[in-house]
């Protein structure tokens, strides 16, 4: 029996088999090999050479078929690279034959010496090192063998998936029915793998590292989301015991919440984040003021093209309708950093969570981000639909995105297309740039909805999926209160709503303290629903406030939670998480 | 060498000069079937780049102005220059 401790991105507990997809870590080659060898490298070079083209070509019918040409003649380019005797495929053979290099190693030496050589040119030349470097991981990848196994072949029942990150494709063919747990090397909560499993309902766990590596397939695995642990060969008492629990939450789960109040009965309003249609029916009956945040990505995602106008309309009319009258705030897509369809976005970014991302990724595929948007205000007509944009950063860049929303709104007039003229459009605050510039946003927005997990990471630097840094990623730390109460305090004087729809809204731990900053509207997975209740009614908002306002004048974020601790202490419970 | 069979000299007059797109496109032609047999040198100053290498037409990191020479050689080398002198001509569509 052995634990490996990962970071929860679903939560909930799996008991089964473990099925191993693709290999788990690895490290970029620096080897040598005999001369005898030396045919054989050159051969295997080749045939990745000819197996990466055919990819690529691949990829570029259909990029053609959803973005039209333009996107077609970008990935010629690449091809162009791959057919180049003279500097790239000449050379490489070189390095085998004369340096004796394998080939995945002879591969990273030349295209390192061609990149720091554009790197040394004017612009746009080195724009073209992401193209360079993307055809390097294919080649290296073909050369490791490092091809995923498939996951459309016939699954064992009760299967937990195994990888070190599921790809886009992969969770698209992935056989639903069998899969009941996620455990990952890498990957961030926002990656396929933790969207998808958000989406079914099951547990996954990422950022299990390179012990994940010595998990065989077939052994039986609990996963843990609660413990934040994969545990690898159980006994039967733990098996016994996990089985017991799973029984006790789906029992749970199914209850209507009751009001979302106080001790003191202060209500607070509770909505639920919700990626797909599929769970809808089952929300009405759990008490809650609407949908706080429905994330569109799943709808592009692990798809065979884009969705269209009408697919999406139809998609967002089952939502609104199912919802109605209750309010549902659908976020427009926020692809980019570690979430990324690679119809859309197929080059790798050196630093992605900096860089075309989110909104601004929206901006510069405007077609799809105008497919969307007519979409929304299409199925406006059949609910309470508020259209969200994602890591709005000022007032300015809402202004961009709301000229977006009126030049598909005068589309549709013109075409004599019924949408709602008012639907409230509002921003999603995830950068500590946007708190600080609040005043002016929130003026201009009709609504601002807090991404906690984004805005963490921003302020503090950290990205909770690297462990070596992951026991930094502190919600409660008093730079992100600040901020926090920030935002809070500006929506409050200019009367606009606003909602927390991060984790941290759904962890019972810091019920009290965004209760005691003001932010009395929160957003999360519906499994979390009610445990936030029963949290919320052991306090009152007097305490509440005190809480908060002491974390706030914290030195640091050990003071912060000790003062937390000491909180939840006072009602004799253990802290745990969420 | 031996002297080129065909030659020609034209000035590079879209915007961003010789980046990705355009240098796709002179390889493009360069490759072509019609071509096949062409071998073709594009000469900027004392630089040169095979027009059928995509890496080292993009090296010479020509900017707007620069005059650029194709040198072709073997059967078909006049069609070859002059294909390519029509797409700089025509800024590369750009």
């Amino acid at each position: 029996m052995e634990h490996i401790g990962g970071i929860t991105v679903s939560d909930g507990i799996a008991v089964g088999v473990a099925v191993i997809v693709g290999s788990v870590e690895r490290d970029t080659p620096e080897l040598q090999v005999a001369r005898a060898r030396v045919p054989k490298e050159i051969e295997r070079f080749d045939l990745a050479v000819r197996e990466v083209a055919a990819d690529i070509e691949e990829l570029r019918e259909r990029t053609k078929a959803t973005l039209g040409g333009d996107a077609g003649s970008i990935i010629n380019t690449y091809l162009m690279f791959l057919q180049d005797e003279v500097s790239i495929l000449r050379p490489i053979r070189t390095l085998i034959s004369e340096g004796r290099w394998e080939a995945a190693s002879a591969v990273v030496r030349r295209f390192r010496d061609l990149m720091e050589e554009l790197r040394g040119l004017p612009e746009p030349l080195p724009s073209r090192i992401p193209d360079l470097l993307d055809i390097q991981r294919r080649l290296v990848d073909k050369l490791q063998g490092v091809e995923a196994a498939s996951l459309t072949g016939k699954l064992p029942k009760n299967c937990v998936i195994i990888a070190d990150d599921l790809t886009p494709t992969q969770t698209a063919t992935l056989d639903r029915q069998r899969v009941i747990g996620f455990a990952t090397a890498h990957g961030g909560p926002a990656s396929h793998t933790a969207i998808l499993a958000r989406h079914l309902g099951i547990p996954a766990l990422i950022g299990l590292g390179s012990g994940l590596g010595r998990v065989a397939a077939g052994t039986p695995v609990i996963v843990d989301g609660f413990h934040q642990r994969l545990v690898v060969g159980p006994t039967t008492p733990m098996v016994r015991n996990a089985k017991a629990r799973l029984r006790r939450l789906k029992d749970r789960a199914l209850r209507d919440v009751g009001a979302a109040r106080t001790r003191d009965g202060t209500t607070f309003e509770l909505f639920v984040n919700i990626d797909s249609d599929e769970s809808i029916k089952s929300l009405n009956s759990l008490g809650i003021a609407g949908v706080g945040l429905h994330r569109t990505e799943y709808l592009y995602l692990g798809r065979d093209h884009t969705p269209g106008e009408e697919e999406q309309t139809a998609h967002y009319t089952r939502i609104l309708k199912a919802m109605s009258p209750k309010p549902v705030v659908i976020r427009t897509m926020d692809f980019g950093s570690d979430k990324w369809d690679p119809r859309i976005h197929s080059l790798r970014e050196p630093n992605p969570a900096l860089g075309l991302r989110s909104l601004r990724l929206s901006f510069a595929y405007g077609e799809i981000f105008t497919t969307q948007l007519r979409a929304l205000l299409r199925a406006s007509v059949h609910g309470n639909a508020h259209i969200l944009f994602p890591m709005v950063s000022d007032a300015e860049e809402f202004a961009r995105a709301r000229a977006c929303l009126a030049e598909a709104a005068t589309g549709l007039r013109a075409e004599g297309v019924k949408f709602r003229e008012d639907v409230p459009a509002g921003a999603m605050l995830e950068l500590p740039v946007t708190a600080l510039v609040g005043e002016s946003l929130f003026a201009a927005a009709d609504f601002i909805s807090i991404g906690s997990n984004d805005l963490i990471q921003y302020t503090l630097a950290v990205d909770r999926t690297n462990r070596d840094v992951a026991d930094l990623f502190i919600p409660h730390h008093p730079g992100v209160l600040k901020l926090l109460h920030m935002a809070a305090e500006t929506a409050r004087r200019l009367s606009k709503p606003i909602t927390v729809c991060g984790e941290m809204a759904g962890m019972g731990l810091y019920t009290p303290v965004l209760l005691g900053l003001g932010l009395t509207r929160l957003s999360m997975a519906p499994s979390r629903v009610r445990d936030v209740v029963d949290e919320a009614r052991r306090c009152d908002d007097a305490t509440c406030r005190v809480l908060a306002r002491a974390m706030l004048e914290a030195p640091g974020p050990e003071a912060s939670g000790r003062i937390l601790r000491a909180h939840h202490e006072s009602f004799r419970r253990p802290t745990r998480r969420g | 060498m031996t002297p080129p069979d065909a030659t020609a000299t034209v000035v590079l007059k879209n915007e961003q000069g010789l980046h990705a797109r355009p240098s796709a496109l002179i390889v493009k032609t360069a490759n072509s079937e019609p071509f096949k047999a062409v071998s073709v040198t594009l000469r900027v100053g004392t630089r040169e780049a095979d027009c059928k290498s995509i890496m080292e037409v993009m090296m010479l990191a020509s900017p707007r102005g620069t005059e650029l020479v194709f040198e072709a050689r073997g059967s078909g080398a006049a069609l070859a220059v002059q294909a390519l002198v029509q797409l700089v001509d025509a800024g590369f569509g750009e």
